[in-house]
């Protein structure tokens, strides 16, 4: 062994004078008056800079950027918790990443008590902004978008939160997903309210998502509008999600989504989908114009959806839905899936519609309780009864058999907002 | 640090702290004493690791778009490495672990672009005059943690500068057919070393990947002959707590473009360091539910029959993970051999494929029994 006296950083202390030195010199009088409040750090030439300003943040930052359109070939990372980054607005501050080569996102935050505001983000190469496994998130007025308009090669997520805790995201913009423009996935009370998503494949998805709120948005021009999904073998299975108030308005685009993803096979034409979730709530929306069906519910082993295995703890079947009050236009009279154009020629005539309720009819063999698991209180709506399990031999138009109601879902609140 | 600050303006009209935390390391990789640059004795170029610095192997590595690394750690006076069976060694502050990546080039002056190593840990230095220094990647143990520290060597290849944003470096080779590749050498930064290095989410601290005993326990040359480098290591007093019998220790095989046996244990070797400090259970990537850490038995979180999540173009238009002898419908097969960024494995840290890994991970796949529904 030798005998040198060695510390990690060999020349510590002088390189230490120097900094605060020269941190001295950069701010000023700013660090001597040591408070309470939050720096601010402005940053210009962003294209070079942001990614250091994010390294370099402290707790309570406010990292600010001004408008123009900045261009990036990597991935942004931000890993300090308490920041907020803001722009000068969704379509001012543009973090154009039409030339990126490295990175699955734009921006990948990991952190907590993140909040975003006033900014675009474009043309991503994946995801345009993840936040993972963080708490306290706000995502404000922001804009994730593939200016190209639909694309498989686009990316898959626009707004993408996964395992997060108390989460907000309103009055942002998602247009041109892959997959979906909202996502908010594996997550734990999360309030999405006031968005607007079109032409993505799915416009709003909720997935394996315990408490929350979907409201206020508008999902047009999407190939499904909203989406609240359970899927297997995953950390967390999803519950208690309630959407209201929302425009879900003529989501017939075509499905451009990648090959063997859940979403590619979602029928174009469709409004909101409760796939294999329990206890959502879907009420006081205006739903029209979506040509396979305004509402479908389905178990995950029906209408179309690959094969796949699940684990034995996974629940596929929907239970718990209340659908009631809401305002239905015109829907149904274009299925985008040939078994179910059939079965509207079949139970319809050819210039019939679909029913605004589409329910695969799939129960759980081992269901006891006397209450059905989809129950509706709508005026106008009716319920198809695909009997999907059996190949649609009892397919029906039911209305009696779900006259009934559940509980109102609790309201989200937030503890941040 | 004023000059890593110009185009970052602190608003001070706020009352403001001052940073709390400066980064206090050194900015030139020599001030760390590792490795130095000198002229040999018929004017050749040499990097000529410090007396103290222990170069070191790995059985199977990470791929890194072909760069050679050249593995050293110093270890601190008088504080030995504790042994562990399954987590990285146990280092003591004070421990500085080094990884120079590097490549040798051609005789006329393209990199080369090839799967068998140019160094080993019998050396203690390495020619320069045929070779590109590119990095040099530091992880530094300190009381509360590891740090890590990118350093990007400068056009005369005699000094690395830390550089925490990291660099993306466009470059082109030649591999061993003949065939050239312009790619992107992504230098990560701090946070993007977190990317692999930050395996277990709760604590978010920095961890080592490499040297477990498992990586570590094949047969090496060295200065004073061959054994295991953990055998070496604890003769020498640099670690301690290694068991008397050999065989209790782990072991994976030594990785080589021309192996053919043993397909399982190679295949499930790479998979482990190239994927699994993200797919492991408190990995960043569990919200996949595919784990391939060494430690997984469950042949469906292997991904055998296993529906993507959020894997977006990821799939490929592949149903599954595995597909039992059928390695291109498999998704974990077409991310390997995928270099578009949001679709290939492991996101960040290659733009070339590992041929080598891709023909073994194809023939593991396609000898899985079975087939999915």
């Amino acid at each position: 062994m030798n005998t040198k006296e060695r510390s990690p950083s060999p020349r510590h202390q002088s390189w230490r004078v120097s900094t605060w030195l020269s941190l001295a010199l950069l701010i000023g009088a700013g660090l001597a008056s040591c408070g309470p409040g939050n720096r601010v750090v402005t940053v210009e030439d962003v294209s070079n800079n942001l990614q250091l300003a994010l390294l370099d943040a402290r707790p309570g930052d406010i990292i600010e950027l001004p408008a123009g359109t900045f261009a990036f070939d990597r991935g942004l990372t931000l890993t300090v918790d308490d920041i907020t980054l803001r722009g000068a607005g969704m379509d001012e501050t543009i973090l154009d990443f039409s030339g990126q080569v490295s990175g699955a996102e734009g921006l990948l935050v990991t952190a907590s008590d993140f909040t975003i505001e006033d900014i675009g983000i474009e043309d991503t190469r994946g995801d345009a902004l993840k936040v993972r496994d963080g708490e306290r998130i706000i995502i404000r007025r922001v804009r994730t978008e593939w200016t190209n308009g639909p694309d498989t090669d686009n990316g898959a997520y626009g707004i993408y939160p996964v395992q997060t805790r108390h989460t907000l995201i309103e009055d942002s913009v998602a247009i041109g997903a892959s997959d979906a423009g909202i996502y908010v996935g594996q997550s734990e009370n999360v309030i999405v309210r006031g968005n607007r998503a079109s032409l993505n494949v799915a416009g709003i998805e909720i997935e394996n998502t315990v408490g929350a709120d979907v409201l206020d948005n508008v999902a047009t021009d999407n190939t499904g509008g909203i989406l609240v999904f359970n899927m297997p073998n995953l950390p967390m299975e999803g519950h208690s999600t309630r959407v209201f108030g929302n425009q879900v308005i003529g989501n017939n685009t075509m499905n451009f989504a990648p090959p063997g993803t859940a979403v590619s096979s979602v029928p174009p034409g469709s409004g909101i989908i409760i796939n294999s979730n329990d206890g959502v709530e879907i009420f006081d929306n205006d739903i029209a114009g979506n040509n396979t069906g305004n509402i479908l519910v389905s178990s995950y082993f029906s209408v179309g959806y690959s094969p796949r295995e699940a684990t034995e703890v996974f629940d596929p079947y929907p239970e718990g839905i209340f659908i009631h009050d809401n305002r239905f236009g015109p829907a149904g009279q274009l299925p985008g899936r040939p078994e179910l154009e059939a079965l509207k020629t079949a139970l319809f005539g050819a210039n019939g519609r679909l029913p605004d309720i589409l329910w695969d009819g799939i129960v759980n063999p081992e269901r006891t309780a006397a209450q059905p698991p989809v129950c509706v209180r709508e005026e106008q709506a009716q319920v198809l009864n695909m009997d999907a399990g059996n190949d649609g031999a009892n397919a029906r138009v039911a209305v009696e058999e779900h006259a009934c109601q559940f509980d109102a879902l609790p309201i989200i609140e937030l503890p941040h907002v | 640090m004023s000059r890593r600050l110009t185009g970052l303006i602190l608003v001070t009209a706020l009352t403001a702290c001052g940073p709390n935390e400066p980064d206090d390391y050194p900015e030139q990789l020599s001030e760390w004493e590792l490795m130095e640059i000198s002229d040999g004795p018929d004017g050749s170029r040499q990097l000529v690791l410090a007396g103290d610095v222990v170069p070191y192997e790995l059985a199977t590595p990470l791929f890194s778009d072909y760069a050679q690394k050249l593995r050293t750690i110093r270890f601190p006076e008088d504080a030995p490495a504790r042994y562990r069976e399954d987590e990285p060694l146990a280092f003591p502050p004070g421990t500085v672990i080094s990884k120079t990546f590097y490549y040798p080039r051609h005789a006329d002056g393209s990199l080369q672009l090839t799967a068998s190593t140019a160094a080993g840990v019998g050396d203690h230095s390495l020619d320069l005059s045929d070779t590109a220094l590119i990095e040099t990647r530091l992880l530094v143990r300190e009381s509360d943690g590891w740090t890590a520290l990118p350093y990007v060597w400068n056009a005369e290849q005699n000094e690395a500068t830390l550089r925490i944003q990291g660099d993306i470096r466009p470059l082109a080779g030649m591999d061993e057919t003949g065939q050239t590749h312009a790619f992107h050498y992504l230098v990560p930064n701090r946070n993007e070393c977190g990317s692999c290095h930050i395996t277990d989410e709760r604590s978010g601290k920095l961890r080592l990947i490499g040297p477990t005993a498992r990586q570590l326990n094949a047969v090496f040359e060295h200065r004073n002959g061959a054994s295991t480098q953990l055998q070496h290591w604890a003769e020498q007093g640099w670690l301690t707590g290694l068991p008397d019998d050999p065989d209790s220790i782990p072991s994976v095989p030594v990785w080589g473009p021309s192996a053919t046996d043993r397909t399982e244990e190679r295949a499930r070797a790479w998979l482990d360091i190239n994927c699994g400090h993200c797919h492991r259970p408190d990995g960043p990537a569990d919200n996949s539910g595919l784990f391939l850490h060494a430690a997984e038995t469950s042949m469906a979180r292997l991904g055998r029959c296993k529906p993507p999540v959020a894997a977006g173009r990821g799939t490929g238009g592949n149903r599954f993970s595995l597909q039992p002898g059928a390695p291109e419908q498999s998704i974990l097969y077409h991310r390997i051999a995928s270099t578009e960024p949001d679709v290939m494995m492991p996101e960040l840290g290659r733009s070339l494929v590992q041929q080598e890994a891709l023909t073994l991970i194809s023939r593991w796949i396609a000898e899985l029994p079975g087939a999915c529904p």
